[in-house]
């Protein structure tokens, strides 16, 4: 069973990429579990994919980096001995810190054969975010094996530039991609090279 | 490091919309739209510096579903689905995630957001959470 997580933060599109990578996997037969998690008590995005055909585990209540790193770690336990599937695509909250989900799932007893950390930039607000949660930018790329730069429609070159340098500057070297999950720019390539299908 | 989930508020409702038998799905989502830019026409007064994000799901069941979210204050709702015919009720889901704003201010925002056409009639099982 390999890990797929989504992280970015609110609002940055990661419902929208997961239902695009869901249907990706499912297209080429693969086995899916999708783990939705929100810090409040009523979903959304559960109800948004229910409707669009991809069924949810549902981690409410509290955010799978701290609060609910237990509960993540027994619902994959759960899946593996129940489903049984290739992947597990895991959309984290929009005020989770990916590095410390990262962390608690490498230490966890689901046996995970990769963890695969897609991250995404809301290009948009990038530097509002970056201005208010500088630290959560760095996590979100530090903590990324892709970091994925998205609704580029909605910027020019030169915004694309000022975020590619902010990466840079971080200085881990992560892959970036740039994308649109919302028209599915570039979401075959970041599933390529994300699940390697 | 700690995750920033202090600085924010979080609210969610659940209304049962009953429509009027002349309103169909256009005029739904039209209704919908406005729901999102009254939010956002309040937390323009009232928020904080930043919107987590505002964002809303609408089932009529086999009549369709639509759902719209913004994150920006320059934001213009684009709805993704489709509500066909006319649909009778929609169950609607409305979750709002600011930071930086009181929750009491934003709980009197999104009841004041309902557009009147839609009859709201409140079905949630939360009135709204800080986290």
């Amino acid at each position: 069973m390999k890990l797929l997580v989504i992280g970015g933060f609110l609002g940055s599109g990661k419902t929208t990429l997961l239902l695009r990578i869901a249907r990706q996997l499912v297209a080429r037969s693969l086995k899916i579990a999708v783990i939705e998690n929100e810090i409040g008590t009523v979903g959304l995005d559960n109800q948004y994919l229910a409707l669009e055909g991809i069924p949810v585990q549902e981690l409410y209540g509290g955010c799978v980096c701290c609060t609910l790193t237990g509960s993540l770690q027994a619902m994959l336990q759960r899946i593996e001995s129940s489903l049984a599937p290739d992947w597990v695509l895991v959309e984290p909250s929009g005020v989770a810190t990916p590095g410390d989900l990262v962390a608690s799932l490498r230490s966890g007893a689901a046996t995970l054969e990769a963890i695969t950390v897609i991250n995404l930039l809301d290009a948009p607000r990038f530097e509002a975010l970056a201005t208010v949660l500088e630290p959560m930018i760095e996590d979100y790329v530090t903590s990324a094996d892709i970091v994925a730069i998205n609704k580029i429609d909605e910027v020019d070159e030169a915004a694309i530039v000022r975020i590619r340098q902010v990466i840079e500057r971080i200085g881990v070297g992560r892959p970036v991609l740039e994308l649109c999950a919302e028209s599915g720019l570039n979401v075959d390539e970041l599933t390529r090279r994300a699940v390697g299908v | 490091m700690t995750a920033p989930h202090g600085r924010f508020v979080a609210y969610t409702g659940r209304w049962r919309i009953v429509l009027a038998s002349t309103s169909d799905g256009d005029g739904a989502i039209a209704a919908l739209r406005s729901l999102l830019v009254n939010v956002l026409a309040g937390l323009t007064d009232a928020g904080g510096p930043l919107i987590g994000h505002i964002k809303l799901l609408a089932d009529a069941g086999a009549a369709g579903h639509v759902a719209m979210s913004v994150t920006r204050y320059d934001e213009v709702p684009r709805p993704k689905g489709e509500l066909r015919g006319v649909p009778r009720a929609l169950d609607l889901t409305l979750a709002v995630i600011v930071m930086d704003t009181r929750h009491d201010d934003l709980a009197r925002i999104v009841e004041n957001a309902l557009p009147k056409e839609l009859n709201p009639e409140w079905v949630g099982d939360t009135t709204g959470e800080r986290q």
